[in-house]
């Protein structure tokens, strides 16, 4: 729900908890964690990473909550009044932060993670995100239209991520800028270590066959790194009871782009599905994690873990 | 006693959240974008691309569009047109037509159909007084898309709509006839998901012969519709038409017989779901019969003319 709090020691993976404890001065860490907020569940996972003991951070749009759907309110104000530091991911992703910043009378740090990073062009009609009726104008940069937010998917983009937080951390917290430097260093080499996971799991799939159906429409930047082929259900697909003329047009779709994966969670008539792959040959995958994490504990509970459960997900349905 | 602060507290938020904001808090600073590496994933750069979801076949009132149903689709309409209008006392008839659609392929889709009208008639040039419904007879749709738009910037779609008929369409004479009414269509998105036009050339033909007549009576039209129609709301489409008609007598265009412009509105609204309806209205603005002088051609044409069809896809 909105509001929820991650709390530290189950945002905290467990190696970066060891690494934070060991790079946090004595002084530093007699002293309160300073509270920081995150816009959703990804960045406050991030930002766990680099602040480790020194704060505690509040997300905003909690594990498994869906932050397109995100209203502001006023239990959200009050820890946004109270932050030292606000994370949000920037690129037009959470249009109503600067209002309610601004509405708390927000003082502290801002960090827009997405900072410096090169971003993708979403098409206006559904290519990346014309559903949730967000993301940046180009205008600044060109005139090329609106941008995909959703550049946490790319493994090289958190590391920007991770140090925009860290700048952010130690601007608001100048005595920890030690502790903040050491854990980002120290999330940035898990990051690297991500990517060749990543790179090296695909790998196993001839490119011709990564190509996936998804009415995600978060995955743009994962296809564009690490070469897959995710495509949007041509024609709209209703979620309880998709009519045959729909389903036609999804399994000629499948057909004629050589589709060799479903991931269509918002579709719930499983034997319409199993009939779809069934007529195709392609498999339909498990749940994939997009905008959010999941609960802690489970598949996605952090930002690393996130990322390989989907890249497990693409790779055992495209096998 | 004053207000606990918990419950000033999203009073206060609400009149917050009106005011203008500050300065910005959070500084995104410009944004550079790059060029995709995956080719696959990149926006199309032909903007046609984009309106593939939306169907522009009903979209313009009585000028069509060129899209066909989808392969193994099926779909139910009822078509309603009211003519009224005519030199002479009254003029008012009522055709309808329950369709049966289906998607042979993506781009060949046929349709059958039952016919029936209504006709109110009293002191009309040429056509006897009535008042009274009645069944039509039996007619289809044949389209044949040649082009699809989108991967193309024009749509092109052969129009046929043959017609077995057991009454006159405008008199209502019972009788045995055929019709058909043939459209070669061309659309394209002028603005892509927002703003499409489409253009219609008509070849009608009609014979028929009343009960107890000699003869055969035997007409055609040519003409030429444009329409356009912007989605003014998410499924909400308005636009306007012109469509300028030429009759004859003969199936082959021989003798010309009056002419005459029309002009009107259209509204498509098309749900969330698979229903949509379509709505047109016409009139005559200019028209000339052979050898008249009046402004307009009332002995060919009706003065107005008003389509509403609604359909369900399967």
């Amino acid at each position: 729900m909105p509001g929820m709090k991650i709390s530290r020691r189950a945002a905290l993976g467990s190696a970066m908890a060891t690494a934070s404890a060991t790079n946090i001065p004595s002084a530093a860490r007699a002293a309160d964690p300073i509270p920081v907020v995150a816009s959703f569940s990804i960045l406050a996972d991030l930002a766990a990473q680099v602040g480790g003991a020194n704060i505690r951070v509040t997300s905003l749009v909690g594990p498994d909550q869906d932050a397109h759907a995100y209203q502001p309110r006023p239990s959200d104000a009050r820890a946004v009044a109270g932050a030292r530091v606000i994370v949000i991911n920037g690129l037009g992703f959470e249009g109503w932060a600067e209002r309610l910043a601004q509405s708390a009378g927000f003082k502290g740090t801002a960090v827009v993670a997405s900072r410096g990073v090169k971003a993708l062009r979403a098409s206006e009609a559904g290519h990346s995100d014309a559903g949730h009726g967000h993301g940046a104008s180009g205008r600044d940069s060109g005139g090329h239209g609106a941008l995909d937010p959703h550049a946490w998917q790319e493994v090289a983009n958190v590391k920007l991520y991770v140090g925009n937080i860290r700048d952010g951390l130690a601007a608001a917290d100048p005595a920890n800028a030690g502790a903040y430097a050491a854990n980002a260093n120290a999330t940035l080499a898990k990051l690297t270590a991500l990517e060749a996971e990543i790179t090296a799991a695909l790998a196993a799939i001839p490119r011709g066959n990564r190509r996936i159906v998804t009415s995600h429409d978060a995955f743009t930047y994962y296809g564009d790194a690490y070469g897959v082929d995710f495509a949007a259900p041509q024609s709209a697909i209703s979620a309880n009871d998709p009519t045959p003329r729909e389903m036609a047009a999804l399994i000629a779709q499948v057909r004629k782009e050589n589709i060799r994966a479903l991931f269509l969670e918002n579709i719930s008539a499983g034997q319409v599905l199993a009939q779809v792959a069934r007529e195709t040959g392609a498999r339909i995958g498990g749940r994939v994690y997009s905008d959010a994490l999941s609960a802690p504990g489970g598949p996605a509970g952090t930002y690393i873990d996130m990322m390989r459960h989907n890249t497990r997900m693409f790779v055992q349905a495209l096998r | 006693m004053l207000p606990r602060a918990t419950t000033l507290l999203p009073a206060a938020l609400l009149l917050l959240a009106s005011a203008p904001a500050d300065a910005q808090i959070f500084q995104q600073g410009p944004v550079e974008t790059r060029d995709y590496r995956n080719p696959n994933l990149a926006p199309p750069a032909d903007a046609h691309a984009h309106d593939q979801g939306i169907e522009t076949e009903n979209m313009f009132g009585f000028t069509l569009g060129s899209d066909t149903d989808e392969a193994g689709s099926w779909g139910i309409a009822s078509e309603n047109v009211v003519r009224w209008g005519r030199a002479g006392n009254r003029y008012l008839a009522y055709g309808t037509k329950l369709e049966v659609a289906y998607g042979v392929a993506d781009n060949f889709s046929v349709s059958g159909s039952l016919l029936g009208g209504y006709r109110s008639i009293s002191v009309v040039d040429d056509l006897p007084n009535t008042n009274r419904a009645r069944f039509d007879g039996i007619g289809g749709e044949i389209r044949w898309r040649i082009l699809q738009r989108g991967p193309n910037p024009i749509g092109v779609t052969l129009h046929l709509e043959p017609a077995f008929r057991t009454a006159d369409e405008v008199s209502g004479e019972g009788g045995r006839g055929f019709s058909s009414e043939n459209k070669l269509i061309f659309d394209t998105a002028l603005v892509p998901d927002k703003l499409f036009a489409a253009m219609n050339i008509i070849y009608d033909v009609e014979a028929f012969r009343p009960f107890g007549a000699d003869s055969t009576e035997r007409a055609s039209a040519f003409g030429v519709s444009g329409a356009v129609s912007a989605q003014v709301a998410p499924g909400l489409f308005l636009g306007g038409e012109l469509r300028y008609l030429r009759s004859y007598e003969g199936l082959g265009l021989q003798k010309f017989q009056g002419q005459a412009l029309y002009a009107g509105p259209n509204l498509l609204w098309h749900s969330g779901g698979n229903a949509w309806v379509s709505v047109g209205y016409v009139t005559q603005v200019a028209g000339r019969a052979l050898g008249a002088q009046r402004g307009l051609d009332l002995t060919n044409f009706d003065r107005h003319a008003v389509r509403l069809k609604v359909g369900v896809h399967f």
